[in-house]
């Protein structure tokens, strides 16, 4: 019986589970990792053979990583060597972009020099769209381009990107790599709880060893050799890394630059807000103000690598301390201030 | 008078910004043969007492919400422990705010209707179908000293409150103030109230209902 595709992309296909895989919920597919190769929004074109496999087995490990630092990802498990089995869900048309250093077209749009770095990180958000040639998209864009979405889920994954980033950064360090930039993606699940998906390997991640030498999808961007060998070259390197340890000593709370969150809270539409009133009172009919909402704003400091444990607490408090959800909403977003 | 001996004893939890602790503490003191101060850091053997009383106050200077940075104190552990095991409880002013926000009672204390600090007399209603373990008069006057004493709770779940014996006074009808002072959970063993009974008990207050809110041993 021919396999029905449901989606299928320039590195990636997925499908239904097949009749003879058993022992995984109905709600999971099959994510099949291609050889094929692609850059500059598929004008440049080749396959190398066995590159499918090594980002199958290079995503897992960094899933299994970031699924150990708290953070909620699709990944259930591998089926085979270019084949894994990941939650079905409804996935967001928003890249996500992190950058440490510049690199790629960041350089050429901004006119700064390769290997500038960036404290705190740069996140960027792009619009899913071959047709468009993937554009930036702005908070005000939101609701122009993505249904659904507001600028308030692009807070969110902002959120989450620079954690799950911070992650990674400590995961290759242990393999002496250093994350130039990376592309993440989300998913939401029935829920609509956010949830990170796609892959994560040497094709959406930059990686260049302390020389300098790149092991990562700009070896074929730039002609520099064998794909193949790279990505192996990282593979042999994360490998070797423990995985749970390094996730149990980022639990404890391993020292960080210091990132900062903005929990703002407001009082829920039609709940009575005195403050807001008395305030709106001390205007003059001049100002033409219509209406005045007050809140309250909590900044949260850390100084360990920022992970989904830590992102899950603080979500926790927010809803616990910050916030009574009878009469208060909340919102998480990163203080760039 | 609920009781006339002294017996028992009785845990008054002291935060910082509590102002009511003194008062509750001499309120108490005719009635328990013991009444301990516990300081809000402090673990405590809650078991070994017969009522925890949370006082009035502005403990952490109603620092984000009323009463939620006190829910959160080491002592309230082994009172939210020692309440949901059935031990008398009973918060006062703050004290309710403390209950409502550590969810040992459900809803949530706002603003009051006045918009500002509302200090007075208020006459108060028994709903007379309460699930609450012991006996309270059917109408009494007490004080009030509040900022957050509006009870609040979306309509849907308001309406069960009262089907469901959580009422147990209600302001009777008064300006700039209505709904319910104060209120029980389903097994009746905790009370909070916005109203001090603490502040009308003694010869020289202006009224003695206060010490008929107290739980008497014999109807636990």
């Amino acid at each position: 019986m021919s396999q029905t595709t449901l989606y299928e992309g320039k590195a990636k296909k997925m499908y239904p589970l097949p009749a003879d895989v058993s022992g995984y919920p109905d709600s999971c597919w099959v994510q099949e990792f291609k050889d094929d190769l692609t850059a500059f929004n598929a004008e440049k074109k080749s396959n190398e053979s066995g590159k499918g496999a090594c980002n199958q087995k290079i995503s897992s490990r960094c899933f299994e990583f970031l699924g150990l630092c708290g953070f909620d990802t699709h990944f259930v498990g591998s089926l085979s060597a270019t084949k894994q089995v990941i939650q079905k869900l409804n996935m967001s048309p928003v890249e996500c972009v992190v950058r440490r250093v510049a690199a790629g077209s960041l350089v050429k749009r901004l006119g700064i020099p390769q290997g500038t770095r960036f404290h705190p990180m740069m996140y960027e958000s792009f619009f899913k769209e071959d047709a468009l040639g993937d554009p930036l998209m702005a908070p005000v864009h939101v609701p122009v381009l993505a249904e659904g979405m507001t600028p308030q889920h692009l807070n969110i994954l902002e959120v989450l990107s620079v954690s799950i980033f911070s992650c990674l950064e400590v995961l290759f360090q242990a393999c002496e790599l250093m994350v130039v930039d990376g592309k993440i993606e989300f998913g939401q699940d029935d829920a609509g709880k956010w949830i990170l998906a796609d892959e994560i390997s040497p094709d959406t991640l930059r990686l260049w060893t302390p020389e300098g030498k790149k092991l990562d999808k700009d070896v074929f961007r730039e002609d520099l050799g064998s794909v193949v060998t790279a990505y192996e070259e990282v593979w042999k390197r994360l490998s070797d890394v423990n995985i749970e340890d390094l996730a149990s000593a980022l639990k404890k709370g391993l020292s960080s630059k210091s990132l900062t969150l903005q929990c703002d809270v407001m009082p829920k539409s039609g709940v009575l807000d005195p403050e807001g009133e008395a305030a709106l009172d001390t205007t003059s009919t001049e100002a033409q103000i219509s209406h005045i909402t007050a809140g309250k704003s909590f900044r949260v400091t850390y100084t360990n690598v920022f992970t989904g444990h830590h992102l899950k607490y603080l979500e926790h408090m927010c809803q616990e301390t910050f916030s009574n959800p009878l009469i208060q909403d909340y919102a998480i977003q990163l203080c760039r201030s | 008078m609920p009781k006339l001996s002294r017996s028992g004893k009785a845990a008054v939890i002291f935060f910082p910004g509590s102002n009511c602790d003194q008062e509750t503490c001499a309120f108490l003191n005719p009635f328990y043969q013991n009444v301990d101060v516990i300081w809000h850091r402090d673990r405590f053997e809650a078991k070994s007492y017969d009522l925890v009383v949370l006082p009035g106050g502005f403990s952490y200077g109603d620092y984000v919400r009323a009463g939620v940075c006190a829910a959160r104190s080491p002592a309230m552990a082994d009172v939210i422990h020692f309440a949901k095991n059935g031990g008398p409880t009973i918060g006062i002013c703050n004290g309710f705010q403390i209950l409502a926000e550590s969810g040992l009672l459900p809803g949530v204390l706002i603003r009051s209707e006045l918009g500002r600090f509302d200090c007075r007399y208020v006459s108060l209603k028994n709903t007379s179908a309460s699930n609450l373990k012991w006996q309270v008069p059917e109408q009494v006057i007490l004080p009030i000293a509040n900022t957050f004493g509006r009870f609040y709770l979306p309509d849907d779940q308001d309406s069960r409150l009262w089907n469901e014996g959580h009422v147990v006074y209600t302001y009777e009808s008064q300006e700039s103030i209505s709904g319910i002072a104060a209120l029980t959970n389903r097994e009746g063993n905790v009370l909070g109230m916005m109203p001090h009974p603490e502040r009308a008990w003694a010869p020289h207050h202006a009224y003695q209902f206060g010490s008929r809110l107290l739980p008497n041993g014999s109807d636990l």
